[in-house]
């Protein structure tokens, strides 16, 4: 039985996860779902391989949210609570230093930080390659541009990781700005390396190789008319947006290039045949998982359309700096843990197995 | 090389000293900057166009060498939605009844396409405004400037609606000689060292003038708010306890002990008076002061414009009558008008006053009493509506508390059950 949960279990997860974040700026809403987060990644992070580097990318955003809070308070002068005063002939940070500037600078920093968590979470958990098995078969190319990319971040920082080490055996100390470069230059190398490596590696194992061949000119057209979708899909967008009276223009626009994009997608993905040596199974703690985070979104935008204070904080007069709480929905924030209890426990855990390939490959 | 100094040792030090170095300087050139400031407050004119074609304009005193734009704004008394922070250093969203009411819609809500109304922000410089290309937060106004904010159509960062045109001197008349009559009581000689003349120029008037004044509830519970809404029409100024006010708002209020409003409203024939009190039954909770405490000023029956730009009154004036805390300092020539109105105005002039809870000698007093609080203090929260700030929801926070241990728990033991 494996261990972890199905790719697309864990991207609903994500991203009801990343909309809660997004919708409220309520410190204490906000904490709750940090912890339920937090337990999900903490878990993760035991038996993911990768769990090590997007730590640091973790420490990264703690960091920026340590800068947010001093920055915000001396920024924005602005409130009911006065702290203290910073002498007023201080070019741009004098004068008063308020709670509320403190506030929402906490608020703002700990949804960006939650977010970074949730992103830490999902790509700790979830292979990249088992990812971009999901993806439609017309997008096989940017499939492999994706994959390359996504490789990248998690490689600098392993590569970064490793070379410091070398170095540090070494004797080298980083003493100034100078003595980086030693740092940089392998770092460029390697990581632009890795990921060329995983690239042909991938193409190697037949990743796209699989197209039937088409004609010149259809292959053209094709590309063509996905370049057309787009700038209509663009242009319906800015139009709808900008004669906010002549509203129709832009949704034809926009109706048209989704069709003309559609339509090309589908010829293309006629061509493209897939086999599977390893399956996903989606068992039904997939299915619990989903239910839960969907629940616990579904929860919170009801209650949000029902009462639009419900989740509404900003800090600054004329509103209150007091953030308001309600049980039933932080209780919802709660079901963001769910990654963190449906695994069976430890000791209980059988070896990991796959399944073998059912059809012929 | 280097061996054994420690990592970041000389250069760091270096580095660091040369930015102190740095940061010296450049405050002591902004300080130079500054013009030396000995004779009386500082004074900048304010004028603000709304979109009906109705102006507001203040002389807004303030006892710094500069302010900002934002700043001096603030300090003028109207209602105000500001968006903090972001590379504009502080976006003005509504001013009266004009704009957006961030954060509920985006900042610049009529601002979004072909057809853009926003506030326009411009600085009078040369006998003509001049549209800022700084956001209001990061301009300095300095003594003798005059600042326009208009509401109109034009294109964000290039031009706008105009507000009309005004010297200093007519926002900011010079200051009479001779002193305002002296209360009875006062030991203190009445500075007016902050806020606004709410002078309203004459909106084109034709018709008769029409005033309404209402308010959703009369009596309310300790603690709790109440609306209290106005519209006039064809008038030409309006205060609401003598604080300039826009033609047509409603404002949520939330006095904590039995109050008057009183509309004042100027017309061509004179004055009108329009009055509703407020009565506010005990309540079972002891209602929260703790925003109105910032400023000292809790144990004063509160009033709702109350833009606590505390004069710096010096506390040693104890024997100051227990009068209204109308917030609106006004200037001697104001005072005047206030103070002694017209025999030719219909109601006595007691009702122009809003009576505290302990009985006030008769005297129409105008002054914002500024408590023990520092002037600087009370500056520094100058709101639309000061008095409705609700206090912690403490109850509220037990109960997140309890929730938020128990999640961490769960969590501890999710991690542990997995790591056995």
């Amino acid at each position: 039985m494996r261990q972890d949960y199905h790719p697309l279990a864990w991207l609903a997860w994500a991203t009801a996860a990343a909309v809660v974040a997004l919708m409220t700026l309520n410190p204490l809403y906000l904490i709750l779902l940090g912890l339920a987060v937090l337990a999900s990644y903490r878990v993760i992070s035991l038996r993911s391989p990768t769990a090590r580097q997007w730590g640091a990318f973790l420490k990264a955003g703690l960091l920026i949210w340590a800068i947010t809070i001093p920055f915000n308070a001396v920024m924005s002068h602005y409130g009911r609570y006065v702290l203290f005063r910073l002498p007023a002939d201080w070019p741009l940070v004098g004068g008063a230093i308020t709670l509320e500037a403190v506030a929402y600078g906490f608020a703002r920093g700990l949804s960006l930080v939650l977010l970074l968590m949730i992103f830490a979470t999902f790509n700790s958990a979830v292979d990249t390659a088992r990812l971009l098995r999901r993806m439609p078969a017309f997008l096989y190319l940017a499939g492999m541009i994706t994959s390359i990319a996504l490789a990248f971040v998690p490689q600098m920082i392993s590569a970064l990781q490793e070379i410091r080490e070398a170095q540090r055996v070494r004797g080298h100390r980083f003493r100034t700005i100078r003595d980086l470069l030693p740092l940089i230059m392998p770092l460029l190398t390697t990581g632009l390396e890795r990921a060329m490596q995983l690239a042909e590696s991938m193409e190697a194992r037949g990743f796209g190789g699989s197209a039937a061949s088409i004609s010149r000119l259809l292959d053209y057209t094709l590309k063509g008319m996905t370049l057309a979708g787009l700038l209509a899909v663009l242009a319906g967008l800015f139009a709808r947006s900008y004669w906010s009276r002549q509203a129709w223009i832009g949704i034809l626009l926009t109706a048209g290039g989704l069709l003309l994009m559609a339509a090309a997608f589908w010829v293309q993905g006629r061509r493209v045949r897939r086999t599977r040596y390893r399956h996903d199974l989606w068992l039904s703690r997939d299915t619990l998982m989903v239910a839960s985070s969907a629940a616990a979104a579904a929860g919170i935008l009801i209650a949000r359309a029902l009462n639009r204070a419900a989740l509404f904080y900003y800090p600054y007069p004329p509103y209150s700096v007091w953030p308001t709480f309600d049980w039933r929905l932080g209780l919802l924030y709660a079901l963001f843990m769910a990654p963190a209890w449906l695994l069976p426990s430890a000791r209980t855990a059988q070896p990991d197995q796959y399944p073998l390939p059912r059809e012929p490959l | 090389m280097h061996r054994g100094t420690p990592a970041w040792g000389n250069h760091g030090r270096r580095l660091g000293g040369l930015l102190l170095i740095c940061l010296l300087a450049l405050s002591a050139v902004f300080a130079g900057a500054l013009p030396a400031q000995a004779n009386g407050p500082n004074r900048a004119g304010l004028v603000v166009r709304f979109g009906n074609g109705s102006v507001w304009s203040g002389c807004i005193t303030f006892s710094e060498p500069q302010i900002t734009g934002l700043e001096l704004l603030r300090r003028s008394g109207l209602s105000l939605i500001i968006e903090e922070g972001g590379v504009y250093g502080g976006a003005v969203c509504k001013i009266g009844s004009d704009g957006c009411d961030f954060p509920y819609t985006s900042c610049f809500c009529q601002c979004e396409g072909a057809d853009c109304l926003y506030w326009a922000y411009y600085h009078w410089q040369n006998g003509a405004w001049q549209y800022s290309n700084v956001g209001a937060g990061n301009y300095w106004v300095r003594p003798g400037d005059v600042e326009g904010w208009a509401w109109g159509s034009g294109t964000y960062g290039v031009n706008g609606a105009l507000p009309p045109a005004v010297t200093f001197d007519q926002v900011c008349p010079p200051p009479a000689t001779n002193t305002p009559t002296p209360l009875p009581t006062a030991t203190w000689t009445p500075t007016p060292l902050s806020t606004s003349t709410p002078t309203r120029t004459p909106t084109p008037t034709s018709g008769p003038a029409s005033i309404e004044f209402w308010a959703d509830r009369t009596e309310i519970p300790a603690g709790q708010c109440l609306n209290l809404g106005w519209r006039v029409r064809n008038v030409q100024a309006v205060y609401l306890n003598d604080q300039g006010v826009v033609g047509e708002e409603v404002r949520q209020v939330c006095p904590t002990s039995d109050t008057t409003y009183v509309l004042r409203v100027v017309t061509l024939e004179g004055e009108e008076f329009r009055r509703i009190d407020v009565r506010v039954l005990p309540a079972t909770a002891t209602p929260s002061a703790t925003a109105t405490s910032a400023s000292g000023a809790s144990r004063l029956p509160t009033i709702p414009p109350a833009t606590a730009a505390a004069p710096a009154l010096p506390p040693t004036g104890t024997p100051t009558p227990p009068a209204l805390t109308s917030t609106a300092t006004h200037t001697p020539a104001a005072l005047a008008m206030v103070g002694s109105l017209p025999p030719t105005t219909p109601p006595p002039p007691a009702a122009a006053v809003p009576q505290p809870t302990p009985p006030a000698p008769n005297t129409p007093k105008v002054w914002a009493r500024a408590g023990e609080a520092p002037a600087p203090r009370g500056a520094a929260t100058p709101t639309a509506s000061p008095a409705e700030a609700p206090g912690p929801h403490w109850g509220e926070y037990g109960v997140f508390a309890g929730v938020a241990s128990l999640l961490a728990a769960l969590a501890a033991w999710a991690v542990r059950r997995q790591s056995a």
